[in-house]
């Protein structure tokens, strides 16, 4: 592994990021309903180079007994990053992060979800990060108002979210790991698809008023987008309910090879 | 104008049609008059009904808990005088994630009068049984019916699987303890076991004599109230049982 270096710039004298994307351009996302087969709602998200899945089982009987809620289910949420997401070993521990960010995720999805409907229950959200790429927060509500959704969960609406931040005096949206570490700042912020309310926004950093109102306008915009995936990915689900399953594992294998960088590592062994 | 027609694909959040048209039923809810989807799946009008509902793509809800009339299999966890809690693991035929609260009330497991839940069954007993609720936990239970019941009943005494004889009657096969239960039709299919009518007759044939029916009883009962008290009733209740059918 090797250590990281900052990079010399994060915006290029083009204009544009690192990885070549514009500062309102979004990482390719793929969305996928029913990832699990265990789970009663599952869904993945790849974004960039993130990749996490979240499983939804429930409303089912809530343990320990002494946390139900007499009129409404109860949303437990569990963020968790898996010990190889990140390049340094993450310790398995939960940390102070994923219980914030559980948190975090469980009050940006409450707003959108019936939970009056199912008194003393629990509904249990399970997401798991596999690989962290920046942005891990807001592609957990999306895959997470996802797998809600195909679980069958009585929502609102479903739930987007991005992330809009600032490098070198320019705002972006859609972090990636390299801008978050070494940029100026970052927003991330959900909202309710059908309505626009917005059920997350943290800021990291310093942002004048203008740029946070800007920073949100972006973010609006890229959520609106994210919402229109998301609805295509449930349709999709439905649609197809497995009668091309072995096509799109394909597809996941060859995603695997090139995120390896297979042709960089073999060049290195060679020098 | 009603924007969306049979089997059209919707997610949470989708206008649906306003609450002038049709009523909103499962799947959906309504809010300022309009009605909205709250699950993906496809659209099904009731114009009968005038109501609009959501279910998943083989018609029906896809939330993990069970429906009025689905048949589930559980364990009973706990029996009472007049009620009984069970854990409910399948979902016709298939398994559940995590195990369901079910509950029997005494009045829903025979169309006759039974006196005591002791009596049909017990702690340990696995049973089929139908749902009456929605999308509630507990979910409310009933065994009548043919189909429905104990499908394997523990002895209370050794803990050994019971053995059905005749009708409603068990018998343990290790420690020879006679119990009755309100059995299924197949009755220890699913777990290999067959009825053994055989061990039975001796009984049978005390019971038709009708004059040693008295003395039977007697018998039985004390012997009984040296094991454990009010055995003696249920023991003749279940006797008398198939008679009455």
């Amino acid at each position: 592994m090797s250590p990281e270096t900052k990079p010399d710039f994060l915006i290029n004298p083009e204009g544009l990021r690192i990885d070549g994307r514009r500062t309102d351009e979004m990482r390719p996302i793929e969305l996928k309903v029913g990832a699990l087969k265990q789970a009663d709602g599952s869904a993945s998200i790849r974004q960039g180079n993130t990749y996490i899945l979240a499983a939804v089982y429930g409303p089912r009987e809530l343990h320990p007994r002494h946390l139900t809620i007499n009129d409404r289910a109860y949303l437990r949420c569990v963020y968790r990053m898996a010990t190889f997401s990140v390049p340094d070993r993450k310790r398995p521990a939960p940390s102070r992060r994923e219980r914030e960010i559980s948190m975090v995720i469980a009050n940006a999805l409450k707003p959108a979800l019936f939970l009056e409907d199912y008194p003393r229950a629990v509904v249990d959200v399970f997401i798991q990060v596999i690989q962290a790429d920046g942005g891990t927060r807001c592609a957990a509500i999306n895959a997470a108002s996802l797998a809600l959704a195909d679980a069958g969960i009585p929502m609102r609406t479903l739930v987007p979210a991005v992330a809009v931040g600032k490098a070198e005096g320019k705002l972006l949206v859609d972090l990636g790991d390299e801008e978050d570490k070494y940029g100026g700042g970052d927003v991330p912020m959900a909202m309710l698809g059908t309505t626009g309310e917005i059920t997350l926004l943290q800021q990291d950093g310093s942002f004048a008023k203008e740029e946070l109102v800007e920073a949100m306008g972006m973010g609006v915009t890229a959520m609106k987008y994210i919402l229109e995936l998301q609805k295509e990915a449930l349709k999709r689900a439905y649609t197809k309910k497995g009668a091309i399953e072995g096509e799109d594992d394909e597809e996941y294998e060859d995603d695997m090879e090139t995120d390896l960088g297979e042709a960089e590592i073999a060049g290195e062994e060679d020098e | 104008m009603s924007s969306v027609k049979n089997g059209d694909i919707v997610v949470p959040g989708d206008q649906l049609c306003v609450i002038e048209e049709l009523s909103p039923s499962f799947g959906t809810y309504e809010k300022e008059g309009v009605v909205f989807a709250t699950t993906a799946g496809g659209v099904s009008i009731d114009l009968k009904a005038r109501s609009i509902s959501v279910l998943g793509p083989d018609g029906r809800s896809k939330l993990a808990l069970p429906v009025k009339g689905d048949i589930m299999i559980g364990e009973v966890i706990r029996a009472y005088e007049s009620r009984a809690e069970v854990s409910l693991v399948k979902r016709n035929g298939k398994d559940i994630l995590s195990p369901l609260l079910g509950e029997i009330r005494i009045g829903n497991v025979t169309r006759r009068f039974v006196k005591s839940m002791h009596d049909v069954m017990r702690a340990g007993d696995i049973i089929r049984a139908e749902v009456l609720n929605t999308h509630e936990i507990p979910a409310e239970l009933s065994v009548v019916g043919p189909d429905l019941g104990v499908i394997l009943g523990k002895c209370t005494r050794c803990g050994n699987d019971l053995v059905l004889t005749t009708h409603n009657n068990m018998v343990c096969l290790r420690c020879e303890n006679h119990e009755i239960r309100e059995a299924a039709k197949d009755y220890g299919v699913m777990f290999g076991l067959e009825a053994r009518p055989d061990i039975a007759p001796r009984r049978r044939s005390y019971g038709d004599r009708g004059g040693e029916d008295r003395r039977y009883g007697d018998r039985r009962g004390r012997d009984s109230r040296r094991r454990s008290g009010g055995r003696r009733n249920s023991y003749r209740d279940g006797d008398r049982r198939p008679r009455r059918r």
